[in-house]
């Protein structure tokens, strides 16, 4: 019961806020129901047993990413949010018409046509609980995937390197 | 706990850790002695390459227990594109030191980020696990975005590089985002295990599976530049440097054309009719829209930028042979990149031969009279005008030859014919340069460019080139064989 209660709490929260993204007119408020949306998913993931990845929801989304978010937000100054005017009228109706078939596709992919192997998800809680915890990821890293592991670490080096190589100045 | 590591094969993996390894030697040699001469740099990447390639000829094809599980699949069609990767790699550095506009540019930098992004192309050739494509694709595309916009004081590089990466970024979320739908629906990344899910269970049933297939051909389609995701390619080859512009013309094709082909050998049996009509439109537009819009430009550049697409879509023509189970289309396929990777390559070379100090020679009417200013220039660059076009006695008509005749045989009709009249269309934009450098006065041309300190590099570049170009054209058939050999796959 308190289960159920704490999901339906987090989903509360993930809906909300991803819907107040989106309505919120001050584009700082949107960065911030941004960071509550992932944290309802972060809790989620938990209540899942997928520690692995609610711990990385909240490191990397909810922290580093959102920060740089508030950070752009901030430097560009933008108070009001400013609207683009749409180039086509048919433009709102298509993207609606669009949203919604995906949103109905996922829907009926999770109701009712099976993956290719007919299991309805990969990860059903059972197995959720042995591959999720910090343990279980961290073994299959340095043994099934220790060749991307590896790199990995050349392209997060590589993105140093560029990120260097663009901001300096130096000419010889 | 006890955790069985993987057993790691250093003679396969030799190749790839010599790059990065060279990479950040490179890097750090320039940190820590920025005064010392360039050439020292240079040569040093020359080097790591030539030993990485002899390394990679050197180890025999291994068997499926050294391939760590799927992620490093060390055969002879990962030897063969490694060979390719790694000349495209060695004639991009040669163009770099002897491009007159990288003269003040850091050498550390740019030669680092060349031999990063070899790295992850080799990555991603290799590999048969759909994660290690994905991270070989970042590691060469950051790399790429930064070489790009390498020259931050010309507006055009600046254009190029924010183009490049914002729908190169777009792009890499559409591949991940397939990769994604096929693992949720298939249950592996391994395009082995998705093979012998596909056997049991076919692919029509799950729309999942085809939306990620879907998306995984858009990601993979705009790093090759086939339409219709090739709207980048001219702006973003106009801006960057020209050596750049030239490994960004081959290498990432050949990349990304090697994981295409391992997918399409996975997946293409089961998922045959989607796939058919898939490459067959791609093909057509491809090479339609590159050889249509590339008579119009004036801008050398551009032009091969276009003529580059056109290649694209020879070689999905080639792909779609392959889909269909044919051995000699994977030989051709495989030939005809090598050929293009050494008639293109030199094009860009006598493209940054002919500039000088002061600025590139990118209109194509700059190249007026060159037959008489330059004449052992003008000969190189008609040789690879010819060889493009698909002329004998040129490696191009060879390849294309064979590219073609395979198509045939696996039962295209209107393929290879559509493919032919595209190259009769290319004839005119190739030839039309020919004749602008024989039969034209030149113009009020700028004073003999001088070459400077870099004529060496760019010398052994064109010569290099050349005598691929006019070697395959004429004996062709041992290197054919060896593509041939080269199908040999651990799949």
């Amino acid at each position: 019961m308190a289960g159920q209660a704490l999901f339906y709490f987090l989903a509360l929260l993930t809906v909300a806020g991803s819907v107040a993204v989106v309505a919120l007119p001050n584009p700082l408020y949107s960065v911030l129901s941004l960071v509550a949306a992932f944290l309802g998913l972060a809790g989620l993931y938990l209540s899942l047993n997928a520690q692995f990845v609610a711990v990385v929801q909240v490191i990397v989304y909810a922290g580093a990413i959102m920060m740089l978010f508030l950070f752009v937000v901030m430097l560009i100054n933008l108070g009001r949010e400013e609207r683009l005017p749409l180039r086509l009228p048919i433009q709102k109706l298509a993207g609606t018409i669009i949203g919604l078939g995906i949103f109905a596709g996922l829907v009926n992919l999770y109701v009712s046509a099976p993956l290719l192997t007919g299991a309805k998800g990969l990860f059903p809680a059972a197995r959720l609980a042995e591959v999720g915890s910090v343990q279980a990821v961290g073994k299959v890293l340095v043994t099934q995937y220790v060749l991307p592991f590896q790199a990995m670490g050349v392209l997060l080096f590589v993105g140093i390197v560029g990120a260097v190589v663009l901001a300096r100045r130096r000419t010889r | 706990m006890t955790i069985a590591f993987p057993q790691f094969h250093w003679a396969y993996l030799l190749p790839v850790i010599l790059v990065v390894a060279g990479a950040v030697f490179i890097l750090l040699w320039d940190a820590f002695f920025p005064q010392r001469e360039r050439s020292f740099l240079v040569t040093l990447a020359l080097a790591v390459l030539a030993s990485a390639l002899g390394a990679s000829l050197a180890a025999q094809p291994g068997s499926e227990a050294a391939s760590m599980g799927g992620m490093y699949l060390y055969d002879g069609f990962t030897r063969f594109v490694f060979a390719l990767i790694l000349l495209s790699s060695f004639l991009s550095v040669l163009l770099a030191a002897a491009q007159r506009s990288l003269d003040e540019a850091p050498a550390g930098d740019y030669l680092g980020l060349i031999l990063f992004a070899t790295s992850g192309m080799m990555l991603m050739a290799a590999t048969r696990s759909l994660l290690m494509v994905f991270v070989g694709l970042e590691i060469f595309s950051l790399s790429l975005y930064v070489l790009a916009g390498f020259l931050r004081g010309q507006p055009e590089g600046n254009e190029a590089a924010l183009k490049y990466f914002l729908l190169g970024s777009f792009a890499s979320g559409f591949l991940l985002y397939g990769m994604a739908l096929i693992f949720g629906a298939a249950g592996s990344v391994d395009l082995m295990e998705i093979a012998q899910r596909l056997t049991t269970h076919p692919p029509s049933r799950s729309p999942a599976f085809l939306l990620g297939l879907g998306f995984v051909v858009v990601g993979l389609g705009f790093k090759v530049a086939a339409a219709p995701f090739y709207m980048w390619t001219p702006d973003v080859y106009e801006g960057s440097p020209t050596a750049v512009t030239a490994f960004m013309s081959v290498g990432p094709k050949v990349a990304a054309f090697a994981a295409f082909f391992r997918i399409l050998l996975a997946v293409g049996p089961r998922a045959g009719a989607e796939l058919d009509a898939i490459l067959w439109v791609m093909a057509v537009l491809t090479m339609t829209a590159g050889n249509v819009s590339a008579i119009w430009q004036s801008n050398i550049k551009r032009m091969l930028a276009y003529s580059s697409i056109a290649h694209a879509g020879y070689i999905l023509v080639a792909l779609a042979a392959v889909r269909r189970g044919s051995d000699l289309a994977t030989g051709s396929f495989l030939f005809y990149m090598l050929v293009y990777a050494l008639m293109n390559m030199g094009a860009f070379c006598v493209v940054v031969a002919a500039g000088a100090r002061g600025g590139e020679r990118t209109r194509i009417e700059d190249y007026a009279g060159l037959g008489y200013t330059r004449p052992a220039l003008a000969a190189a660059m008609a040789l690879f005008m010819v060889s493009l076009a698909g002329i004998p006695p040129t490696g191009g008509f060879v390849a294309k030859f064979y590219l073609f005749g395979a198509a045939v045989k696996a039962g295209f009709v209107w393929l290879p014919v559509i493919a032919v009249l595209n190259s009769v269309v290319s004839v005119y934009y190739y030839l039309r340069l020919v004749v602008l450098m024989y039969m034209h006065e030149p113009g009020e041309a700028p004073a003999r460019p001088s070459l400077g300190p870099g004529w060496s590099y760019a010398l052994a570049a064109l010569l290099l080139a050349a005598v691929g170009v006019l070697n395959f054209g004429i004996f062709p058939s041992s290197f054919f064989e060896l593509a041939l050999r080269s199908t040999l796959l651990l799949n």
